[in-house]
């Protein structure tokens, strides 16, 4: 694991603007957005759909690009790059739990996790047994042969969180993680997001839901792409 | 680092693809499965009519023609038309020693033998066959195996020895069973002539075999003693020097044989002739235009099975679109996910175009052992096969083809953004 002391700046946007092209019209999504998240936070981002939320987690997960002002990751600019860099970038340093899962339908809950190392091109045997252990430790152990479709939601969302924890990620992205959970089990993937809070990896987790923002330390309110409140 | 084909995940992704849709995947692998088993069929079929064919050239050398005399058709220096003219002795010491280009030349004579009535004669059993006579030079011309015994040489002209070399499948209508030839005296014509060879003849598709299987070979020179027929030749077979043409090799011999006879030098149909290279050239020209139809056919009709492939992994990598932006997601770089795809491409098209290549040549090979079994004198069609190159050449090209197939859908795999694609 990472070590980062709790003062660092983990994430760091400084006036992100971005813009999409619809047709042949311009639409700001993101307007100016400066947020620091610091090492071992776990930070909730709301807002209605429409505001930009995903757009910035998209962008923090470099799974996007901005158009203007500055984004550093842990202490590094990251700038325009390619694909290849930028897929070792998220492959290192960051996980991702989406609200659909996003779990690879024809390969075992195993296997699903082991992924981000199959991209590490670690070694079959080592991965799978690292893979073993984090499914047990999300109690999933007895699942681990089981196809995505065997699973339940809680269940599924599980394993999703365990493929994003396996490479040792600094920053676990989480978007809308409880989106397609019953209440119950939305408290029970919070309980698990809290636990891996605590062990020091930073968490960014967009939600709508507003008993599930109030399970974290801070919430970052968006509005038509600027940040409204920020508590 | 482990290899895309040890890799369990490529595999598991290829039998996904295949599963996914069973019947789409398996009329398109049929494409390519059937575009090279047809091109190995062809390529077999070609090779097959053309080793029918070759095979009645079989027993001459190619590069070889035939020349005798007619009548004139031209009057010249004061003969008037359809004057006759015969070769000579004479004729032969020339050409041997004025044309360097040929490298043998077979001074020939013929009596046929006629049906009803036999000519050749040993105790109380009689037959009837084609007497020949000619020079040892006519091995170099028509191929003939000396199973017994040896053929007529030098010393045989020389000395006009009554000496003769007989066909193997015309032993059983002169010798009874098991009797050796060599060294017995047959009688032709009245004369005896002492057998010192058997022959046979290789190649059972020329349509001569009948008549020259069953045939006597004596010395040129006895044979026009024997037969009154003075210092008269038949016909030239001249076999030519290699790097040379034939056919200007033929016009040189007519040109000095024309001189020779008062024939008119433009009478060029006082004399007849059968050039074998250039009936050989016709033929070979004739197959390798055929093979050039059979590959381009092939080919293109393989390239269909591969487009096939292509597109079907376009619409893989449309339907995967969303798995494919999880694993950018989780760290997949763009080249890893193009040489899976390119992989994955390459192993639908050479998979079933090797059992096509596999069963091509396996059926070929049946219908060799079919043709073997029902084997006939003559033949149109005889082993058909696909040489080592040509099946090289199939594999590379499908290789190549699978590759190119594999390229467009890679690309388009890695083209959209994995924001977009994770959101599909």
């Amino acid at each position: 694991m990472p070590h980062i002391s709790k003062n660092n700046k983990i994430l760091s946007l400084k006036n992100v603007y971005k813009t999409y092209l619809q047709g042949k019209n311009h639409i700001p999504v993101l307007r100016g957005i400066t947020l620091t998240v610091r090492a071992g936070e776990m930070v909730s981002i709301m807002g209605s759909s429409g505001s930009g939320k995903s757009t910035l987690l998209n962008i923090i997960g470099l799974l996007d690009d901005y158009d203007q002002g500055e984004y550093l990751l842990n202490g590094t600019l990251m700038g325009k790059m390619n694909e290849s860099k930028a897929a070792r970038l998220r492959n290192r340093h960051l996980g991702f739990v989406f609200q659909s899962f996003h779990l690879i339908g024809f390969k075992t809950a195993l296997e699903n996790v082991a992924l981000p190392l199959f991209f590490q091109k670690i070694s079959r045997k080592k991965r799978n047994q690292k893979a073993m252990e984090y499914l047990d430790r999300l109690g999933m152990a007895q699942w681990a042969n089981h196809l995505p479709n065997e699973l339940s939601g809680g269940q599924k969302q599980r394993v999703a969180i365990a493929r994003a924890m396996i490479a040792d990620p600094s920053v676990i992205l989480a978007d809308e993680p409880t989106g397609a959970l019953d209440s119950t089990t939305s408290l029970e993937v919070m309980k698990v997001f809290k636990e891996i809070n605590a062990q020091g990896i930073t968490l960014v987790v967009i939600t709508h839901e507003r008993d599930i923002a109030a399970m974290t330390d801070r919430i970052v309110f968006l509005q038509d792409g600027v940040i409204q409140t920020d508590e | 680092m482990e290899l895309l084909i040890f890799n369990k995940d490529t595999w598991q992704e290829i039998v996904y693809t295949i599963r996914q849709n069973r019947m789409r995947s398996l009329m398109t692998v049929f494409g390519v499965f059937w575009g090279i088993f047809m091109l190995i069929i062809l390529i077999g079929t070609g090779k097959g009519l053309q080793n029918g064919a070759y095979s009645s050239f079989e027993s001459y050398a190619t590069n070889s023609f035939f020349i005798w005399a007619r009548n004139t058709t031209k009057p010249y220096k004061g003969f008037g038309i359809g004057k006759k003219f015969n070769f000579t002795n004479d004729d032969t010491r020339v050409l041997r020693t004025t044309v360097p280009q040929i490298k043998a030349l077979g001074p020939r004579s013929r009596i046929r033998g006629e049906t009803g009535f036999n000519n050749v004669v040993y105790k109380d059993k009689t037959a009837t066959l084609t007497i020949y006579g000619d020079e040892p030079e006519i091995r170099d011309i028509n191929l003939m195996e000396i199973t017994k015994g040896r053929f007529i040489n030098r010393l045989d002209i020389e000395q006009k020895r009554k000496v003769a070399v007989i066909g193997l499948e015309s032993l059983p209508l002169l010798f009874t069973g098991g009797q050796d030839p060599i060294g017995r005296y047959i009688r032709i014509s009245g004369v005896e002539f002492q057998v010192v060879g058997v022959f046979r003849l290789p190649n059972k598709n020329d349509d001569r075999y009948e008549e020259n299987s069953k045939a006597v070979f004596l010395p040129l020179s006895s044979f026009q003693q024997t037969f009154n027929w003075g210092e008269i030749v038949g016909w030239y077979s001249v076999n030519v020097k290699s790097g040379y043409d034939a056919e200007q090799v033929k016009k040189k011999v007519r040109q000095i044989l024309a001189r020779r006879h008062h024939v008119a030098p433009n009478d060029i149909r006082a004399f007849g002739s059968w050039n074998m290279a250039a009936e050989f050239k016709k033929m070979s020209d004739l197959f390798t235009g055929i093979r050039f139809l059979i590959w381009f056919v092939g080919i293109f009709s393989l390239l269909a099975g591969i487009i096939g492939i292509s597109n079907i992994m376009l619409i893989v990598v449309k339907e995967r679109t969303g798995e494919i932006g999880i694993k950018r997601a989780l760290g997949a770089t763009p080249v890893s996910i193009m040489s899976q795809l390119i992989f994955e491409t390459l192993i639908l098209t050479s998979l079933p175009g090797y059992i096509g290549l596999v069963m091509g040549v396996g059926v070929l090979e049946i219908i060799d052992r079919i043709l073997v079994f029902l084997r006939t004198d003559t033949q149109m069609f005889e082993n058909p096969q696909v040489d080592f190159y040509a099946a090289l050449a199939t594999l590379a090209v499908l290789t190549l083809g699978g590759v190119i197939a594999g390229i467009i859908p890679a690309f388009r795999a890695v083209q959209m953004k994995p924001v977009d694609a994770l959101r599909q």
